[in-house]
């Protein structure tokens, strides 16, 4: 995957479309599903890929293999969805009426159920904050290292690390609200 | 019983991001500590759980997107004109060099004393042979 995407990018760099475009079907899903859970809606998610892979290509000559290609990508489609959210000057659309679920309660080999586990986990995610979600699907997702967000994020390390724990703590609290569950 | 580590501890701990003396005090301490072992249990609990949120389609559409791609000068040629141009800078530079240079020596008047002045500053001990006699004796000036 690696020796491919190296090829690939070094393809597209030199202008080859077609190499940029195996680029784009090798990475779209995991864009357009981190930019569909920063923002929360699918139509703008679309538009927001689209752009995130049109900067690419544009920048694409200045990229250096110091970083991951998937941190450079990602952090240009974070930066557009941010804008684009600015612009909007709105948080992202609101839960689904139907988050407020029954806990499963955890089994042996823990798995989510089946899609309303799935779907409750979505919604969880999308009550918190803008910054707070970003970091925990850059890691949990991405498996961004904490050196990695923090140059993605222009923030610190100590910063990504407090973060990171405060949206845990808040997604662990609101599944708790939601099932009654005490945390005592 | 050590001090419980707070969450951000445990919550780094869980993604083995803190230095290695703080990795053993908190594995040690979650050993001994059924309080703190259910708050790292939930926290890995919903790492699991974010694992299993699928990949979303986008339903991109590729050819569209290729054809939306704005042109850009090749990078080979804009390396051989960024090579090019720091060559040129760098001669640049070394004419600019030679040409200071070659001012700053020419506009300085720098004149050797001659060996007689100097003489005098000589440390030839007293009653020794005066190496110049011309400075060391008064002449008469011819009239």
């Amino acid at each position: 995957m690696q020796t491919t995407d190296g090829e690939l990018i070094r393809r597209a760099r030199a202008g080859d479309r077609q190499a940029f475009g195996e680029l784009v079907q090798l990475h779209q899903g995991r864009v357009f599903s981190f930019v569909r859970r920063l923002c929360g809606n699918p139509d703008n998610a679309l538009d927001l890929t689209q752009e995130t892979f049109i900067k690419a290509w544009q920048a694409l000559p200045g990229w250096r293999p110091d970083a991951r290609f998937t941190t450079w990508l990602l952090r240009i489609a974070r930066n557009t969805a941010i804008d684009a959210l600015r612009r909007a000057r709105h948080e992202p659309d609101p839960l689904p009426e139907d988050y407020l679920l029954t806990d499963p309660g955890p089994t042996p080999s823990r798995q989510l159920q089946n899609s309303r586990d799935i779907a409750q986990l979505e919604a969880l995610l999308a009550r918190l904050p803008l910054a707070q979600r970003e970091v925990l699907l850059l890691r949990e997702l991405e498996g961004f290292s904490y050196q990695e967000m923090a140059s993605a994020l222009d923030i610190s390390e100590g910063t990504v690390k407090s973060r990171l724990a405060r949206a845990r703590t808040a997604v662990l609290q609101a599944r708790r609200d939601t099932t009654g569950e005490s945390d005592d | 019983m050590t001090e419980h580590p707070d969450i951000t501890q445990l919550s780094a701990h869980l993604d083995n991001e803190l230095s290695s003396a703080d990795m053993a005090q908190t594995s040690s301490h979650l050993l001994s500590c059924p309080i703190c072992q259910r708050q790292y249990r939930d926290l890995r609990e919903l790492s699991q759980d974010m694992h299993q949120l699928p990949m979303l389609e986008s339903g991109l559409d590729l050819p569209m997107l290729l054809r939306q791609l704005p042109e850009r000068q090749p990078v080979a040629r804009r390396q051989r004109g960024r090579r090019a141009l720091s060559g040129t800078a760098a001669a640049a530079s070394l004419l600019l060099g030679l040409f200071i240079g070659t001012a700053l020596h020419s506009s300085v008047d720098i004149r050797e004393p001659s060996f007689a002045a100097l003489a005098i500053l000589d440390n030839t001990p007293p009653g020794a042979l005066c190496r110049q006699p011309e400075l060391c004796y008064l002449q008469r000036s011819p009239r």
